[in-house]
């Protein structure tokens, strides 16, 4: 299964490159890699336009109760949500999820990214 | 403003399914309040259709129901094999009249007239009766607010100013009388209202207006 990777540039990002230090062989599966300035700003179309060219998508940002712009990762829970639900409306077989790591929090990412 | 909702995704899928070209067109306007058929649900239901295997593109206008903002795309429209439109019944014909030769299918199920309440909230306020009379109750519209209909109200259901058809709606009639009271317009409540003229309303033909001063 193929994953794309939205990260934001505080924490997401950042604990993406150390799980990929601890377990190279992640990088195979990932085929997509982009970093934002905060996933606050991830709309829903861009969201979907990834996926078109992954199996999940997986957007990893700060934990929400220390999110650098408050609102960025609870944003970016909605608008997951909301794809979610038009995916499954739509019967269309893919996934998308928010991981909240940084890279003293890897648990949650490696669990999602390592097979 | 106009109020609508994006049709469910089944039903759009099933009337594209004839097709693999597809524009799915937005409206600048009253949908694009409404966050149901603006560009920016354009774009997303475009997307949804790239990933159910469609050569789906997005664009938007301004109005559709007008026809001089669907000029500028006399070019676009002809490329594809059918137009998805997320704007309310009028944008769907003005766009079919103007593209006779494309296939035009509604994205959204056009609602009511009303108006927003709250972030994502909206409620019907007027039916479009043709001949307003909403001054003698305030400024709340019973034809479109009761369920009833009533102009001699309230029906004398309502609970905790409660409608007793929908308990979850305001009883337009207790909306009237507090604004009535608050007006000290009390005593105008007692005249007994005469039937409405529902000629001007839109239960005869197709109603239109021409307007002679101001026709070319
Ligand atoms: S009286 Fe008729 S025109 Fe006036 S608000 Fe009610 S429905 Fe609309
Ligand atoms: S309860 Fe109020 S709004 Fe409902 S039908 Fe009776 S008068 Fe109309």
């Amino acid at each position: 299964m193929s994953l794309g990777i939205i990260g934001c540039e505080r924490s997401g990002f950042p604990a993406l490159c150390a799980l990929g230090k601890e377990e190279p062989e992640i990088w195979d599966r990932i085929v997509e890699v982009f970093p934002v300035p905060c996933l606050g700003g991830v709309d829903e179309e861009t969201i979907l336009r990834i996926l078109l060219r992954c199996d999940t998508l997986l957007l990893v940002g700060c934990p929400p109760a220390s999110c650098r712009n408050a609102w960025g990762s609870t944003l970016a829970e909605k608008r997951v949500a909301r794809v979610s639900q038009l995916l499954e409306e739509a019967e269309i077989p893919k996934r998308v999820f928010c991981v909240f790591a940084n890279p003293n929090r890897l648990g949650e990412l490696k669990a999602r990214v390592v097979v | 403003m106009i109020v609508g909702e994006r049709k469910p995704l089944r039903e759009i899928l099933e009337s594209l399914s004839p097709y693999r070209e597809v524009l799915v067109l937005g409206c600048g306007a009253c949908v694009t309040v409404c966050l149901a058929g603006g560009e920016k649900e354009a774009r997303e239901v475009a997307a949804l259709l790239r990933l159910k295997g469609f050569a789906a593109e997005a664009a938007s206008v301004e109005r559709q129901c007008e026809w001089e903002f669907l000029v500028p795309l006399r070019e676009k429209v002809p490329a594809f094999q059918a137009v998805l439109s997320l704007a309310c019944g009028v944008g769907v014909q003005t766009l079919s009249e103007v593209f006779p030769g494309i296939p035009v299918l509604p994205g959204l199920n056009t609602s009511f007239m009303g108006a927003p309440l709250a972030q994502g909230v909206w409620e019907e306020r007027c039916i479009g009766c043709g001949e307003c009379i909403v001054h003698r109750f305030g400024g709340i519209c019973p034809v479109a607010r009761c369920a009833k209909n009533l102009l001699n109200g309230p029906c004398g259901g309502s609970k905790n100013g409660r409608c007793e058809v929908r308990p979850d709606r305001d009883c337009a009639w207790q909306l009237i009388y507090d604004r009535m009271k608050a007006l000290g317009r009390l005593e105008e409540l007692f005249v007994i209202q005469p039937p409405k003229n529902w000629g001007p309303s839109r239960f005869g033909a197709q109603r239109k207006i021409v307007r002679e001063d101001v026709r070319r």
